[in-house]
């Protein structure tokens, strides 16, 4: 098990890497360094034991916490380049390549891709706006401060919910820029819904029936939007999309730790459960993302443009071929 | 190579800047463009090759483009039938086309025309239906809902049709556009495919302003406001169906076709 790949599992298990893009990059940078630490053992090829090697480290990341979307399209994808490798490289030279095309990976399909989605979506904001995000997502976040830059005039209103309280932190830069914001947890947002002029969400993946997979609470804010007439926009980059087709949250999901539910971090005397929380008839779900249906959606932006939600299988048939994203 | 892409931009950017507001002229001189460079044989050929190439396809668009109508009206003949009504709103040479080869294909049908004021469409149109002999009535705007019941469908052209899948029409199409949806109506909409432009309006105020003054007739006080907007947006909910020179598409094919040429 290499270091950086031991270090950045026990960051996956302790919270501290949270979000689709932080969590990809991470993992990226982190096979980079094992890849330039490998040397190929005596009698193997290159190609199958490097290959043999990326799958336990996918396992053991596995272990710390299940891959989201974005992380096994990139796996995937160094998968396929290692098999795509020419024979006739030498190993420094293979190794190199791969660094460079795990380097372009994230350079051309997150970074550069994210402000490509931020100069789509900042002309969707007007001055007077109130814009609605949900919970903390990077694009989001890097989208109001470019429309702040802009010199847009507008209001933010984050909503939160526990027992994660993403949004807080969010909240804490926001501020700290200059925006105005109001803060609220997610039972106030009917009420806070009339207000708002537009909604701008993160996702940690788009299925390929337009399904918006993101962040527990996410379709609860969509569809209230809906009720009110407001426009919901997702920003996503297109390496995150997927051909799987989903229907409701609970056939494909992630399990978060039960006992966050019953108990409030740091307040150590909250206990309303008390015994009953061992009880066999009682258990305790915590979901960490759900569906989005495609019709509560009034737009995707991604690196490729403005798109409606069912053209979400088109930019999976023209761009991601192969699964090679180049 | 370069030199010509960048005098095709000039004289396209030129053209639009003769009518600021109008999205079929703007989308057909981007889609021209994205037609005409799109070969990658530009790079490879000599100059003169590459520029008879461009002149080919050039004249290939072109030729499409006037060819658009015919096709239009005849791939909307299987869905006229025999003893139906159809409503129409605003003055569109393409459905006209739609209407008149109908017509001449010894269809009986009925079209009900709205006034289409202030711009007085209605009355233009009834009198082109007249010569063809077919049997017109002419409704108030406001009458749409009323007569909504003896319609068996909506045609309307489009200014342009957006990468959602809605259009952007003359003002009053989507009025009639949530009433034919919420009776169960089909909304048939004709337009070209040079007129799908890459814009993506959230709401109705999401657009570049259209306006022009109306005419009330009377002279109004000067504290009352006017809403002038000429056009307004319809959303691909309420649209049944898009006829084009690229065949019978539904609502969110247009962004697939807008995807696979810009890109």
């Amino acid at each position: 098990m290499h270091r950086a790949v031991y270090k950045v599992g026990l960051q996956y298990l302790a919270g501290d890497i949270t979000g689709g893009n932080a969590r990809c990059i991470a993992m990226l940078q982190a096979f980079s360094e094992a890849i330039r630490d490998y040397t190929t053992p005596a009698e193997k090829t290159l190609t199958r034991d490097l290959t043999a090697k990326i799958g336990s480290y996918v396992s053991f990341l596995i272990e710390c916490r299940p891959l989201s979307i974005s992380m096994g399209n990139a796996i995937r994808f160094l998968k396929n380049r290692i098999a795509k490798l020419p024979l006739t490289l030498s190993e420094s030279e293979a190794k190199t390549s791969l660094c460079l095309d795990i380097d372009r990976f994230i350079n051309e399909k997150i970074i550069l891709a994210d402000r490509v989605i931020v100069r789509h979506a900042s002309t969707k904001i007007r001055d007077g706006d109130v814009l609605l995000t949900y919970g903390s997502s990077c694009v989001v976040e890097m989208l109001l401060s470019h429309a702040l830059e802009l010199g847009k005039k507008f209001h933010v209103v984050i909503v939160d919910s526990r027992p994660k309280l993403e949004g807080q932190s969010l909240l804490r830069r926001l501020v700290a820029n200059g925006l105005n914001c109001t803060y609220t947890h997610l039972n106030a947002v009917s009420y806070i819904m009339h207000e708002v002029t537009r909604v701008f969400l993160g996702a940690s993946s788009i299925l390929s029936n337009g399904t918006v997979y993101s962040r527990v609470g996410t379709a609860a804010v969509a569809m209230v939007a809906n009720a009110f007439s407001v426009p919901v926009l997702i920003c996503c980059e297109a390496y995150k999309f997927h051909e799987r087709v989903q229907l409701d949250s609970i056939c494909f999901n992630e399990l978060g730790d039960p006992q966050a539910v019953a108990k409030v971090s740091g307040r150590g005397d909250v206990n309303y459960l008390g015994s009953l929380g061992n009880k066999d008839n009682l258990q305790l779900l915590n979901l960490m993302y759900d569906a989005t249906p495609s019709e509560y959606i009034s737009m995707i932006v991604t690196d490729y443009g403005m798109i409606p939600p069912t053209s979400v299988p088109v930019i999976v048939r023209e761009y991601c071929r192969d699964q090679l994203w180049i | 190579m370069m030199e010509l892409e960048i005098e095709l931009k000039k004289a396209s950017d030129s053209l639009k800047s003769w009518d600021t507001t109008s999205i079929s002229l703007t989308a057909g001189c981007d889609l021209f463009m994205r037609y005409v460079t799109r070969t990658s044989a530009l790079e490879y050929e000599d100059f003169n090759s590459a520029k008879s190439r461009l002149i080919e396809r050039a004249e290939k668009f072109g030729e499409i483009s006037y060819k658009a109508r015919r096709i239009i009206a005849m791939l909307s003949q299987d869905f006229i039938f025999d003893g139906c009504t159809i409503l129409v709103h605003g003055f569109s040479r393409v459905v006209l086309e739609v209407l008149k080869t109908a017509a001449q294909n010894k269809k009986l049908f009925r079209v009900l025309c709205t006034e289409g004021r202030p711009d007085r469409t209605g009355l233009r149109l009834s009198n082109e239906l007249a010569k063809l002999d077919v049997p017109v009535k002419l409704l108030i705007d406001s009458a749409v809902a009323y007569s909504m019941d003896e319609i068996d469908m909506v045609f309307v052209g489009a200014d342009g049709v957006v990468e959602s899948g809605g259009i952007i029409n003359m003002m009053g199409t989507y009025q009639i556009a949530l009433v034919a949806h919420s009776m169960n109506k089909p909304v048939y909409v004709a337009a070209e495919s040079y007129k799908f432009a890459r814009l993506y309006p959230l709401d109705q105020k999401d657009m570049a302003p259209a306006l022009r003054p109306i005419d009330f007739g009377v002279p109004i006080p000067s504290k009352v406001e006017v809403e002038t907007s000429a056009r307004d947006y319809t959303p691909p909910q309420y649209l049944t169906l898009l006829f084009t020179d690229l065949g019978v598409l539904t609502p969110s094919v247009v962004s697939d076709e807008l995807i696979q040429l810009y890109l």
